[in-house]
């Protein structure tokens, strides 16, 4: 009789085990990475940065040097030509969607809009390096980045919504000889 | 024949020490990883440096350097100290992956976290520099920095 339930229990043990074993794991959110390409073609040179954004959020609050304390920049220590950045975010944002920014001259022209939730600024120069120059912002990324005091900018908060936000190509420059591209994804290459 | 036979029983549990002893040593010395520099010039007279410290010694050396020593630390540095612990210890959590790669010409930097080090490889026209410092290494070495604060 011991010996039956004996068997029986690790055979109950057993199935509990074979079980638990085909449950699906429990998927750990999958790290994102910020990435900056550089190329120039001219000289050669290649830049290649991948930041897990994870690190980035750990690291930016232990940062204390002048201009960044605690994932924060002070805004009064960069040169805003006295644009009130604040009162600018909430003039666009107040715009139905469309271009409402555009410069043309002889050289270039310069284009900004506002897209599904996203502020897009757009330079095409026609002479010289022949850049064209493509930055997409998220409003929730500019939200974030404005969310702290109102003198500073909250870069720390900024990379938590990046690690948020889905997969998107935030700045894209390419030129005859140069291309920029910063971007951010699930993957830690570039492939 | 009893006393060879005690004598082999204490012989084995020596042994048995011994080996236990040096797999607890491996163990801790494999968790922590090695440090190791490799400078080689590409000359035909050139210097050729090649140093590898198990990552175990360090935080075992900067105990023994004085508190008064490591308050010597510039401030600048010290301000990077939280920084740099905290991106060890992350950087320890996350799969490995290439942080950086410049490719110049011929010459050529890469900074990857590999196997629970940061490794840092140059190769350009005049020499090759390998550099690898456990993750491990790093936060405890920072650690035992930014405990050694100045006075006031």
């Amino acid at each position: 009789m011991k010996k039956t339930l004996s068997g029986l229990a690790v055979a109950v043990l057993a199935a509990a085990a074979a079980a638990l074993a085909s449950l699906p794991a429990q998927a750990a959110p999958a790290d994102r990475w910020l990435h900056v390409k550089v190329e120039d073609s001219k000289s050669g040179e290649k830049v290649r940065v991948n930041i897990p954004l994870r690190v980035a959020e750990q690291v930016l609050p232990a940062i204390h040097v002048d201009v960044l304390q605690n994932g924060r920049i002070k805004v009064r220590e960069i040169e805003t030509h006295g644009v009130d950045l604040r009162a600018l975010l909430e003039a666009v944002r107040g715009l139905d969607d469309g271009e409402f920014v555009t410069v043309e001259s002889k050289d270039e022209t310069v284009r900004v809009s506002k897209e599904g939730g996203y502020l897009i600024a757009r330079m095409q120069e026609q002479t010289g390096s022949q850049d064209d120059i493509t930055v997409k912002v998220p409003f929730a990324l500019i939200d974030a980045l404005l969310s702290g005091e109102p003198d500073e900018l909250n870069i720390l908060a900024a990379v938590r919504k990046l690690n948020e936000l889905g997969d998107e190509v935030y700045v894209h420059v390419t030129s005859r000889d140069e291309s920029v591209r910063v971007w951010v994804d699930s993957k830690k290459t570039m492939e | 024949m009893r006393r060879n036979q005690r004598g082999l029983t204490t012989l084995s549990a020596l042994l048995g020490l011994l080996g236990v002893s040096l797999l607890a040593t491996g163990a801790v010395v494999y968790q922590f990883g090695a440090v190791e520099v490799t400078v080689e010039e590409k000359t035909p007279e050139g210097d050729r440096v090649r140093l590898w410290v198990p990552g175990v010694l360090a935080p075992v050396a900067m105990q023994l350097i004085p508190d008064a020593e490591l308050r010597r630390l510039p401030p600048e540095a010290r301000r990077f100290l939280p920084a740099v612990r905290a991106a060890a210890e992350e950087l320890r959590r996350v799969p490995d992956f290439v942080l950086v790669e410049v490719e110049d010409g011929n010459e050529r930097v890469r900074i990857e976290k590999r196997h629970g080090a940061l490794v840092i490889d140059v190769v350009s026209d005049e020499e090759t520099v390998h550099v690898s410092v456990p993750l491990r290494v790093v936060t405890s070495v920072a650690r035992r920095l930014e405990s050694a604060r100045p006075a006031g």
